[in-house]
């Protein structure tokens, strides 16, 4: 992994058109300013994460029954699950 | 009443105001925006969420309390604005997360990133939380669930 230290108000360039400013930091948190071009999506990881999550929770559902899960759940869940 | 194709459950009917919208899709989803929940009472607490736009693309979700009666949370401003809730408009709100199994076969959960809906405008959103004090993987059943 490259490491680069700026301070606020620097910048760096990825690719010629892809540029991160460094806007605002406190103890936990910096804020990232970014231009790039609009076919670059840009996202938080934990976007990413979730989608691949959801495409597997999409392929589950088709061939799993919702109603012998359930069961399973009822009788091996070790803290019940709770009806609301 | 409006009628969705669907393969899970066939032809559905359902109610004008039943409709859900993610402004946004969901990640992975961009372009599924129009969804309804569908709630069997011998099911309860699992939740289907059923896409109007793709046949196949169907949930399985459980309300979070059901999962973690303590579970605490939190959404970013842009998220809970784009669903339209306020700190206190009293707007009748549910939180799902979504079902998964893992790569080792446990049947999971994920609270990272729960759907928030607001019901009184028919609004939701995948709420990705920021922090890492939920897991998109919570464990709760240590197998396989059962395939059909």
């Amino acid at each position: 992994m490259l490491v680069i230290r700026r301070r606020m108000g620097e910048s760096l360039v990825i690719g010629g058109d892809i540029e991160v400013e460094v806007l605002e930091f406190n103890g936990s948190q910096v804020k990232l300013g970014i231009r790039a071009p609009k076919a670059i999506p840009v996202v938080r990881k934990e976007i990413l994460v979730v989608g691949t999550q959801n495409q597997a929770a999409a392929r589950f559902i088709s061939r799993t029954s919702a109603r012998e899960l359930l069961e399973k759940l009822k009788t091996s869940s070790p803290t019940p699950i709770s009806a609301l | 009443m409006p009628l969705a194709e669907t393969e899970q459950f066939g032809v559905l009917e359902y109610e004008d105001d039943a409709e859900l919208l993610f402004p946004r899709g969901l990640p992975g989803f961009e372009q599924a925006h129009r969804f309804v929940l569908i709630k069997q009472p011998d099911l309860t607490p699992l939740v289907q969420l059923q896409s109007l736009d793709s046949p196949s693309l169907c949930f399985l979700s459980m309300p979070v309390h059901a999962i973690d009666s303590d579970y605490q949370s939190s959404i970013l401003p842009e998220d809970s604005e784009l669903v339209g809730l306020g700190p206190d408009d009293g707007a009748s709100t549910v939180v799902l997360a979504l079902l998964s199994v893992t790569d080792q076969g446990h049947l999971s959960a994920n609270l990272l990133a729960p759907i928030v809906i607001n019901l009184t405008r028919h609004l939701a959103v995948q709420a990705v939380r920021i922090d890492t004090a939920y897991s998109h993987e919570h464990l709760l059943l240590a197998e396989r669930g059962p395939s059909c």
